[in-house]
């Protein structure tokens, strides 16, 4: 808590001073009474009763737990706990810094009687990740203003945002070798391979595969058939170094991009089986082994929603190139094949997507492309762009170049068709 | 974030333009060497609130009291001259606050409540200066007016210095 002068009113005497000076020098006292004015406000700011800092702040949040882009109302409740009236009192509510206000305004100046509530609201969009308000800035000044009361109040109140995970119809991974693909068929093989249909015994079909329980009850032989298509292993690895943070025109960030994108592709690849995990290619780790199933698909949601390694806002951290790579090896499972998300604004994601390449993995690198404008900058980061995408491309690897302004899955059809010639 | 409006609060500012209105009405009472530079300091008053200058506002307010001061030399009057001053005082004080506001939080902000209450409070300290000072002249005027007058104004200073302490 701060009490301080505001200083508004000084100099104020200096005005009957000019008034009484002038007022004898010319013999003329209507000019000497103007000397009164002065006196007067001079006066009203020492005398006025300084303000009581006994205002209390509440905050209460229609919603906790939004889904992404819902509007939260916020709304706050001053009560002045004191007796006297608190003429001038100002209110700054502590707005998350990663909310955008959409309506209304956090703050609020009011004059409030004894026991009086005034409340103000207004709305903030939710974005992904957990918010934690900041302390409520309160400033009560006296009613002549010569004096004020700072306040910083802290009321505990967050929004944790974990958007569901978007829709997509499919994602092809590569093609794995034959070798990938055994290993990969007896890692499932004890889960789950998923049950596809019975049909009737064809001469030549394994003994395993009869349904036994049936020929003993009708004496008809049919056959257990399981899911062609075997499930591989993926993990997303999302680019969260700091030149990757660059946004678009609109202001999104390309992580927001590749966060959103790889949503999809996990729910794309959960859908069919696959086992999906999640990591960051950034100075802040973080990792989540790849599965299956609705629990973690949840998990997934709010790894890459409240990650430290997804935050939407830069990392601080010092980023060392090589150090992240050999860590990100060392968690991916053998076989994993690597969805790599990045706008590719410098060198370094196309280095390392060779790398693991060469490690065995198979790399898709799925690149928003946020180079927006027309400016020199604009186009050099453009052909610098497009030239990273060739050098990945001749190196065997799929990219899948995505404006992030269509969606993806028009993309990714876009892409398959030409993988495919 | 979208960026905060911060232009000076809406009511402040047509209170603090129509305190200079007064003021310029009330000094018109020393002719032509009065009103040029109350004009003068009027048209800094509405430039100041629309631009939310405190420097503009205050210049404007000094040449409306100096308006007030040449309105005094010039009639002789004491009411009109007085009721000039205070009336720039209180346009000053309500548009400055307007101006801090403001700043301060904003125009999307309510601030309604806090901006009547500060002028109000500004308003009624005008007017019991206007009354108890043109009663003070109106009664010393009867013996030695200026020597009374004198003694006020040092009695007002003591009172200041003693304020000060």
């Amino acid at each position: 808590m701060k009490t301080r002068a505001t200083n508004r009113w000084r100099g104020v005497t200096a005005l009957s001073f000019a008034a009484g000076a002038l007022g004898i020098v010319t013999s003329q006292p209507a000019v000497l009474l103007l000397a009164v004015v002065g006196v007067a406000y001079a006066a009203y700011a020492r005398l006025a009763p300084p303000p009581e800092p006994t205002a209390r702040v509440e905050r209460t949040v229609d919603d906790d737990r939004p889904d992404r882009g819902d509007a939260v109302g916020v709304t706050v409740e001053l009560t002045n706990d004191g007796d006297r009236l608190l003429p001038d009192l100002r209110v700054v509510d502590g707005v998350p810094p990663g909310l955008a206000v959409v309506d209304g305004s956090p703050r609020l100046a009011t004059a409030l009687r004894p026991g009086k509530r005034a409340s103000f609201s207004y709305e903030v969009e939710a974005i992904r990740g957990t918010h934690d308000f900041e302390p409520t800035q309160i400033i009560a000044r006296g009613v002549s203003g010569a004096v004020e009361h700072e306040d910083w109040v802290r009321a505990e109140t967050a929004i944790r945002c974990v958007p569901r995970l978007e829709p997509l119809d499919s994602f092809p991974l590569r093609k794995q070798t034959v070798q990938h693909t055994g290993q990969v068929t007896t890692d499932v093989g004890g889960g789950g391979v998923e049950f596809h249909a019975t049909r009737r015994y064809r001469p030549g079909d394994p003994i395993q595969r009869i349904d036994w329980h049936r020929a003993a009850k009708t004496g008809e032989l049919t056959t257990v058939e399981f899911r062609e298509e075997r499930a591989a292993t993926v993990v997303l690895l999302v680019d969260s170094r700091e030149p990757a943070y660059v946004a678009d025109l609109a202001g999104r960030s390309a992580v927001e991009n590749c966060v959103t994108a790889g949503g999809q592709v996990a729910s794309a690849l959960l859908a069919t089986g696959d086992r999906v995990g999640v990591a960051s290619l950034g100075p802040r780790w973080s990792w989540l082994a790849p599965g299956l199933g609705r629990v973690h698909r949840t998990r997934l949601a709010e790894e890459l929603a409240l990650a430290a390694g997804f935050a939407p806002t830069p990392p601080d951290e010092q980023f060392f190139p090589g150090l992240a790579l050999r860590r990100v090896r060392k968690h991916l499972p053998g076989d994993a094949q690597v969805v790599l998300f990045s706008p590719l604004s410098d060198a370094y994601p196309t280095i390392a997507a060779r790398r693991l390449e060469a490690h065995g993995h198979l790399v898709t690198v799925v690149s928003p492309d946020v180079v927006d404008g027309e400016t020199d900058g604009a186009q050099i980061a453009r052909l610098e762009r497009d030239d990273r995408l060739r050098t990945l491309r001749r190196a065997g690897i799929r990219v899948l170049d995505w404006d992030p302004d269509r969606p993806l899955a028009a993309a990714v059809t876009d892409a398959t068709r030409r993988w495919r010639q | 974030m979208s960026t905060v409006d911060r232009a000076p609060a809406r009511a402040s500012s047509v209170v603090a333009v129509g305190a200079g209105v007064v003021s310029l009405a009330a000094l018109a009472v020393g002719g032509a060497f009065a009103l040029v530079p109350g004009v003068l300091g009027l048209v800094l008053v509405v430039l100041a609130v629309v631009g939310g200058s405190r420097a503009w506002l205050t210049t404007g307010s000094g040449f409306l009291l100096l308006g007030a001061l040449f309105a005094a030399l010039a009639s002789g009057t004491a009411l009109l001259p007085l009721l000039g001053a205070v009336a720039a005082m209180v346009g000053w004080d309500v548009g400055e606050n307007g101006i801090g506001l403001g700043e301060q939080l904003g125009r999307a902000a309510r601030t309604r409540h806090a901006e009547f209450t500060h002028a109000s409070a500004s308003v009624l300290v005008g007017l019991v200066t206007v009354v108890v000072g043109y009663a003070v002249f109106l009664t010393s005027s009867g013996g030695q007016p200026l020597s009374a007058l004198v003694l006020l104004l040092v009695g007002a200073v003591v009172l200041l210095v003693a304020l000060r302490a």
